[in-house]
């Protein structure tokens, strides 16, 4: 995040300039400072201890994907073998299991709260078991549904948001299947309008996503948890996607588009609207604006594409060269001008540091301790 | 506060899954026997491995039958002979059940009427075992709850 070049504002006082890496190591590049200096105030900014917490919260986080996934391959692998009473009853135990470790370490604790997520796993493989065992049909909805229900009070209560990506990856997954299994399976709608659900879920999660950057924006500390950048991330790359994917099946068969799509792609249009002025004027992320404008680069690009796929249909090799060149030329165009944005929301941010000193995205290599650390 | 809140909803998550235990239980001990003639097919579940899809004789029966009522689900009435090999008779009207009859829950879909389960879950490779079934073996409680519980080729009890 902060590899970007940063020429500093000579007329700002020093208390308004951001303590980054990029600049100590350019102070030191340029004689200002000695290696000691240099070390020191590295140590300083990003203390050798925070590597051990990274690799240690890592490796736990690995340790329980790895556990969870260990259970649930014994269930699979033994199956045949296993009493519905052992499989269930052990299932319950770790349930149990999980809770007690959660309250012994404390929901205010990492460990405590992946406890608590790996509770609401063994939930659902409750469920699958269950309706194994019971055979309760394959309207695998049934099952998320009861999942995400039953697990949405320990979500809530966790203030973690890992929490609630499983929750939400839980509910998509409950909203995706019941749409195919109930309306379009029931024939309540006709099957033009199944791809109407890809609009439908973006704009669940857009609600999502509003609800993290309202909640974000408040001072109270009681949602710290929410300030991570990933978490919008996480949740705006997923609704580009949904947004996306509509416009395209229009682009590629606007003979086989019907009213879902244009439906779809009418909202996929509104919805890069939408987040692109917000991101852009009210909260300024140029991550986001980088994700979204990916997606729309690659809608301009399969548009140009089709346009000269259905020109040049007779002349192949021209057309295949045009492509080439035309590619380049959009994936140039793009680049510039996320340069120019980038650019652009580093001035504006300079500005609003002058007035607002801690509201700025290059001190957040400083203020966001919880942040990511995959950037 | 939140560590009592949570144990509370765990409490109220664990007897919602016992009870739900419970009752599958019941009709397992308490219900009768009834075998539906099976007409399979087979893909593949999300997440609870290899499947059976299943077709039963009795839908396409049903679907034939003039009286078929125009609505998205309801119940149909089966009668059950010595074998315990279920066909079917009506849809409901709500007359009384004659000896030996019994309600099943149907549903339509684009391709015709369905009985749920339409799938039979079992271990992944374990496929052969159940390939020549003829018959789900069901067990129906007195209210029409019911749960399929084994795919066999003869309906021996």
């Amino acid at each position: 995040m902060s590899t970007t070049d940063q020429i500093e504002d000579p007329q700002r006082s020093l208390d308004q300039i951001p303590a980054t890496r990029a600049l100590i190591d350019q102070l030191y590049s340029c004689g200002k400072i000695n290696r000691q200096a240099r070390n020191a105030a590295l140590q300083h900014l990003i203390p050798h201890t925070q590597w051990g917490i990274w690799a240690s919260r890592l490796l736990l986080g690995l340790g329980v994907c790895l556990v969870l996934s260990g259970v649930i391959y014994f269930f699979a692998f033994n199956w045949a073998k296993l009493l519905p009473a052992h499989k269930l009853g052990g299932i319950q135990f770790a349930i149990i299991a999980s809770i007690i470790a959660a309250c012994v370490c404390g929901l205010n604790r990492l460990s405590g709260q992946l406890a608590l997520i790996s509770a609401s796993v063994f939930v659902g493989v409750f469920l699958a078991v269950f309706g194994q065992i019971y055979q309760t049909g394959a309207d695998a909805y049934q099952l998320f549904m009861v999942w995400s229900l039953l697990i949405l009070g320990w979500t809530i209560l966790s203030r973690f948001a890992a929490h609630w990506v499983l929750w939400l990856v839980v509910f998509n997954v409950f909203l995706g299947l019941w749409w195919e299994q109930v309306p379009t399976a029931r024939s309540w709608i006709g099957p033009d309008w199944s791809p109407l659900i890809l609009p439908l879920l973006a704009c669940f999660n857009g609600l999502v996503l509003c609800t993290r950057e309202l909640l974000s924006q408040r001072s109270a500390s009681s949602y710290d948890w929410l300030s991570a950048k990933w978490t919008r991330w996480i949740i705006l790359i997923p609704i580009l996607t949904l947004l996306n994917i509509p416009i395209l099946l229009l682009i590629v068969s606007p003979d086989l588009a019907y009213e879902g799509v244009f439906i779809g792609s009418f909202v996929g249009a509104i919805g890069h609207i939408c987040v692109y002025v917000y991101y852009r004027k009210i909260v300024k992320d140029i991550w986001s604006l980088a994700a979204i404008t990916i997606s729309a680069l690659i809608i301009v690009e399969i548009l140009t594409i089709r346009v000269l796929f259905e020109i040049l249909m007779d002349e192949e090799e021209l057309g295949l060269l045009l492509m080439g060149i035309v590619t380049i030329g959009i994936i140039t165009g793009f680049t510039m001008y996320l340069r120019y944005l980038t650019r652009t929301l580093q001035h504006e941010n300079k500005v609003s540091v002058t007035t607002l000193p801690a509201k700025s995205t290059a001190t957040s290599v400083t203020t966001e301790d919880t942040g990511p650390s995959n950037d | 506060m939140r560590l009592k809140i949570m144990i509370g909803l765990t409490v109220v998550i664990l007897l919602v899954l016992n009870y739900s235990i419970y009752q599958k239980e019941e009709i397992i001990d308490k219900g009768e026997i009834v075998f539906l003639e099976l007409a399979p097919v087979d893909p593949r579940s999300l997440i609870q491995g290899d499947y059976m899809r299943l077709r039963y004789e009795i839908e396409s029966v049903a679907d034939e039958a003039n009286a078929s009522p125009d609505v998205e689900s309801g119940y149909m009435i089966v009668s059950v002979n010595e074998q315990h090999i279920a066909s079917f008779v009506r849809f409901d009207d709500d007359s009384p059940l004659a000896e030996g009859e019994k309600r099943l829950y149907y549903h339509r879909s684009y391709n015709g009427l369905k009985i749920v389960p339409d799938s039979f879950f079992f271990q992944e490779g374990h496929a052969d075992r159940y390939q020549n079934a003829k018959y789900g073996v069901f067990k129906f409680d007195d209210s029409g709850n019911h749960i399929l519980t084994d795919l066999v080729d003869e309906p021996a009890s």
